[in-house]
């Protein structure tokens, strides 16, 4: 009857690891990614190249549309994978829980229960991060490069520790490279942590085909109104096809999973209710940007795994809002020069440009990840109809966080050794909450199994779900939502039976 | 000496990358780099070439095209298309001096042993014979 028992959309953290546990359940999978499939031989330092191949065109927001016009300031850059394994091809790699006390944010924010109808909370999800760790090899990265070592005895002048991050590399990476794919392999991604030990199990992916909208028809259990059977999607060739499922899972991340949402007419389809009102709403962006510093020493900062140690001590909103990551140098000159930029995003240019980076060798840098509020959107262009646009306000109190992250950023690079400071402009490769999980139909768009509140059989599961920020690279935890509602389905849910 | 955009053949990189761009993206390429002329021409007060102005004057005109919202992205993917074609180990076939990379002291490992179809450059040799035999022939008459 059906094609598949489940579509998962997208291959990323959350479709890659939900479409391995489902075809290890015996269930007939299907995998549709819009982008290609690359093994590790097609990884290179090509960044453009690397840029089309697997990254989504560059997207920034349009705030100064909604703020009436003007020049486009505080406007962040939006990085996101678009390949098989997602974003999780092309990220670093730092692998961390969310803080116990995100949990109680999410209850606040949407009235996310665990299974007993209580407020979920770390407890009921550690088993989730546990797996997911083995699963994707975490430990801890000690292999410090000369530049966090640096940045490390700056950082212990001012009493400050910086720790070892968890990352996703079971072997010592000796090549850089995260950003364009990771060619030795010791990066484990949803690609090959996930997607494709899938297709040892029989998975069929199905890459380079867009997916256009869920096929939707009229709830036959009597619950919802109306119920998903499958998709309609863009083959390579762009002929349009179409497949059938029992449940379909859109793990398309937080800035394409409400366009199809968008496109599927799931507002009309639900009679405008208003948790079908709160797609693409709520995006948090936890805004990043990078200072790099310029050391007398040569210290070659390329030749490890970027990110290795953090400073966590000012993660949480009351004791700051803010995670220092170290040490990047954007893993090679061409990365670097292309981040360059003034305190207000405006790139370098020029001879500035050339003097700086000609002193590529002497750099180290550290990331800035900001805790900002789940007050962005993801809107359908009025003129276009179809295209979608971003909008994600840099608050005064969310620059006030980035201004102090700076400070200290600039200050231990200075206890460092380092000579002169650079910025680059606004970013945000951790978009999420834009399809927010939660029993609060006001609030959120799926319930607390990732089910749609207006539509059965359609599950999101991807960084869309998480209902406020977490102060911690969010990959880990998509993995782990993955892993909760996987086993939900397996386990309970009666339309895989 | 030390390398610059010329030297490498920044310029004759960043035409082959625009051969894998779709015809509507390759016009709107053109039409910014069209827009940055007549923004040069707008600063100088006349008819001066992008290439012929000072520095800053340059700098100042791409500042410029860059905080306008609807030439915004697209000069910002000129920008990474020059820098692609200096700040990386690519070098014009023929053109035996450093690298951007090596200029840097950048040791990773490279990315030119990619196979890659450097043909086009053909184009350019013709056009070159072309234009010293138009001067030949203007001399000629002279």
């Amino acid at each position: 009857m059906y094609d598949y028992d489940a579509i998962v959309v997208g291959s990323g953290a959350g479709g890659g690891a939900i479409a391995y546990k489902l075809a290890a359940s015996g269930k007939k999978v299907a995998i549709i990614e819009a982008g290609e499939f690359y093994n590790t031989d097609a990884f290179n330092r090509f960044e453009l190249l690397a840029f089309r191949r697997m990254w989504w065109d560059p997207r920034w927001t349009s705030n100064y549309e909604r703020n009436g016009g003007g020049k486009p300031t505080r406007e962040i850059a939006l990085g996101m994978g678009r390949c098989v394994g997602g974003s999780t091809t092309i990220f670093t790699a730092v692998a961390h829980r969310a803080p116990r006390e995100n949990f109680k944010d999410w209850y606040d924010a949407t009235h996310v229960l665990n299974e007993r109808g209580e407020p979920l909370t770390y407890e009921d999800i550690e088993p989730n991060y546990a797996r997911a760790e083995m699963e994707t090899s975490v430990r801890k990265y000690t292999d410090w490069d000369r530049g966090v070592q640096k940045i490390s005895a700056g950082f212990s002048k001012l009493g400050l520790d910086l720790l070892p991050v968890n990352a996703y590399i079971d072997t010592k990476c000796d090549h850089s490279g995260c950003l364009f794919g990771c060619p030795t392999g010791a990066k484990k991604g949803s690609l090959l942590a996930y997607v494709i030990p899938a297709l040892y199990l029989d998975a069929n992916l199905i890459p380079n085909s867009t997916v256009t909208e869920v096929l939707l028809r009229p709830s036959q259990s009597g619950e919802r109104k109306v119920e998903a059977y499958g998709v309609k999607f863009l083959d390579p060739e762009g002929v349009e096809k179409s497949l059938t499922s029992k449940i379909v899972v859109l793990s398309a991340g937080a800035l394409q999973t409400p366009q199809i949402l968008f496109a599927s007419r799931i507002k009309e389809a639900s009679g405008f209710s208003k948790s079908s009102k709160q797609i693409g709403k709520n995006l948090a962006a936890n805004t990043a940007t990078i200072m790099f510093g310029r050391f007398e020493e040569t210290l070659n900062n390329w030749e490890l795994h970027p990110l290795s140690a953090h400073l966590i001590d000012f993660a949480l909103e009351q004791n700051g809002g803010f995670i220092l990551e170290m040490s990047t140098c954007m893993q090679g000159p061409l990365g670097f020069a292309r981040v360059l930029a003034d305190e207000e995003g405006q790139p370098m240019f020029g001879a500035e440009l050339r003097r700086v980076t000609k002193q590529y060798r002497h750099m180290a840098g550290i990331f800035m990840n900001v805790h900002d509020a789940n007050d962005g959107e993801v809107f359908l262009d009025e003129a276009d109809g179809r295209r979608c646009k971003f909008y994600k306000p840099v608050t005064d109190r969310d620059y006030e966080k980035i201004k102090r992250a700076r400070k200290l950023s600039a200050e231990g690079l200075a206890e460092a050794g380092a000579k002169e400071t650079f910025n680059s402009g606004l970013l945000s490769h951790h978009i999420q909450g834009t399809c927010r999980m939660g029993e609060d139909v006001d609030r959120s768009v799926v319930n607390s199994r990732g089910e749609m509140h207006d539509v059965s059989r359609l599950f999101v599961c991807d960084a869309s779900l998480i209902p406020s920020l977490v102060d911690a690279n969010p990959s880990l935890t998509i993995y782990a939502l993955a892993d909760r509602i996987a086993r939900l389905l397996i386990e309970s849910s009666p339309y895989l039976k | 000496m030390d390398p610059g955009a010329r030297e490498v053949g920044a310029k004759n990189y960043f035409d082959s990358e625009l051969l894998n761009y779709l015809p509507t993206q390759r016009s709107e390429i053109r039409l910014t780099l069209s827009l940055i002329e007549e923004e040069a021409a707008r600063l100088s007060g006349g008819s001066g070439k992008f290439s012929e102005l000072s520095e800053e004057s340059r700098v100042r005109v791409v500042k410029n095209l860059i905080s306008n919202p609807p030439t915004r992205s697209r000069l910002l993917e000129i920008r990474s298309l020059c820098l692609e074609g200096f700040y990386s180990d690519y070098r014009d076939p023929g053109y035996a001096g450093k690298s951007g990379w090596e200029w840097t002291g950048y040791e990773g490992k490279g990315i030119t042993g990619l196979k890659k179809d450097w043909s086009f450059l053909e184009i350019y040799r013709q056009r070159e014979g072309i234009a010293k035999k138009n001067q030949e022939e203007k001399e000629d008459e002279k």
